[in-house]
């Protein structure tokens, strides 16, 4: 690993004034389970790190009036421990984030920053409607719709003097279905393609369903056709709905997967979702 | 600006390993697993693949598993660290060590004391754990050799052995 200067900040304000002082060669770096690989790998090289393992205010899950909290540097087991009780949608996807020893160091914030499209928990929060709080160098501060984060593969709208402080996200209501599947080659792995879905049922169809996909594209995907053509539907009515909807994404080819497999998988996948999203919120009214 | 950051500055760590308290002057940009090795000199702890899938590097961190090649030096500054060493008493196995053996649950030995950390969790575990939670929790690890049964075996066995 090459050389860096570092600095370990104890508080956000110092943070942020190191990376204004540090300009466009400094990174944050959160849990580094992303980062450090790329390092080791020689495939990143940043000047200097300012590390925010040691501050504090960035760690915690807040509640307030089933608005959730989750500061930036909590991390996926942390998580794991306290999502279920807002959001199944949310705590299934965390538990297929890496193993648990990536788990336990590597945060919500970092995933969402570092922006990789096949990541499970931008997808959960991007079907979630979660809204980022950004702070910046210069003492402003603003949200973000989780939609408006992810620019392309690893990059996103932050700017060079900006960190991502917490994501803010309701709690499920309690009619609420929601669905998550993914397939990886290899437990732990990242998706090949992940969906996730969160549907309201009003006599038996669905009603405001979101619907999301990982690992199709340059980054984290809404698929606002397939929640058009599934909104009114009922469940004989999926297939339809999905193979219409999924007609106009350009689904990516990489060394190990065509753009047709990987079509096939969205489609089954979403349809996997919308069912255990139905049968939910069904259970959920009876 | 928070701290001195040149590229050039070693920063002064106090770590503890196995319960021996270490103060060291190291670059910033070692990992948790170099320090280990090169200062420790803790061989038990394993190089493989520096991205975080092999487990083979895998510590407890504060008691938590973590993957070694992937904690910067100045993230475990404070910390206590765990090796395979430290899980025995005056050098006799613990007993999970002890079932590795008995079942033939290492053969080459590389993937061995990753092995060993990661099942910490699932071992010290009070609820039911079946053979599918034993495989969730070692699913970071990889072993070229066994095929596994053996080591889920001497897994499953020291839980069976300590609820008795």
């Amino acid at each position: 690993m090459q050389r860096f200067a570092y600095s370990r900040p104890e508080s956000l304000d110092e943070a942020l004034a190191d990376l204004d002082a540090g300009g466009e060669d400094a990174r944050v770096i959160a849990g580094g389970q992303s980062l450090i690989p790329l390092m080791n790998l020689g495939l990143a090289y940043p000047e200097q790190l300012i590390d925010l393992s040691r501050v504090r205010d960035l760690r915690g899950i807040d509640a307030a009036d089933g608005q959730w909290r989750i500061g930036a540097m909590t991390t996926h087991s942390e998580l794991l421990g306290t999502a279920s009780e807002f959001s199944g949608l949310i705590a299934a996807a965390v538990a297929q984030v890496g193993s648990e020893r990536i788990r336990n160091l590597g945060t919500v914030g970092g995933s969402v920053s570092h922006a990789d499209p096949s990541a499970e928990v931008p997808l959960a929060m991007l079907v979630s409607d979660a809204t980022y709080e950004v702070h910046s160098g210069d003492g402003g501060s603003r949200k973000l719709p989780a939609a408006e984060l992810a620019l392309g593969q690893y990059m996103t709208s932050l700017e060079d003097n900006e960190i991502l402080t917490a994501v803010h996200v309701s709690g499920l209501g309690r009619q609420r279905g929601w669905g998550f599947h993914e397939y990886a080659r290899r437990a732990g792995d990242f998706a090949v393609v992940a969906a996730a879905a969160l549907v309201d049922v009003v006599d038996g169809r669905f009603s405001s369903p979101a619907v999301g996909l990982a690992g199709v594209s340059d980054a984290v995907l809404r698929c606002e056709a397939v929640e058009r053509h599934l909104d009114g539907a009922d469940p004989d009515g999926i297939d339809e709905a999905v193979a219409a909807g999924l007609e106009e994404i350009e689904f990516k080819a990489d060394a190990y997967t065509s753009s047709a497999y990987r079509a096939t998988l969205a489609r089954v996948l979403i349809r996997r979702c919308l069912q255990d999203a139905h049968r939910r919120a069904m259970e959920s009214l009876s | 600006m928070s701290s001195d950051t040149s590229p050039e500055a070693e920063l002064s760590v106090g770590i503890s390993v196995n319960g021996q308290e270490r103060h060291d002057r190291v670059p910033a940009h070692w990992t948790l697993l170099r320090w280990l090795r090169e200062r420790v000199w803790a061989y038990e702890v394993k190089d493989g693949c520096s991205e975080g899938t092999c487990g083979a590097c895998t510590v407890l961190l504060d008691g938590r598993a973590a993957t070694s090649c992937c904690v910067l030096i100045g993230r475990a500054d404070g910390a206590e660290v765990t090796t395979a060493r430290g899980l025995g008493e005056d050098g006799q196995l613990d007993e999970l060590q002890e079932q590795f053996w008995s079942n033939d649950a290492a053969q080459c030995g590389f993937c061995t004391q990753g092995m060993l950390m990661a099942a910490q969790s699932v071992v010290a575990s009070n609820n039911d754990v079946d053979r599918e939670t034993i495989r969730e929790a070692l699913h970071g690890n990889l072993c070229r050799c066994t095929g596994y049964q053996a080591i889920v075996d001497a897994v499953e066995k020291t839980i069976l052995s300590r609820r008795r």
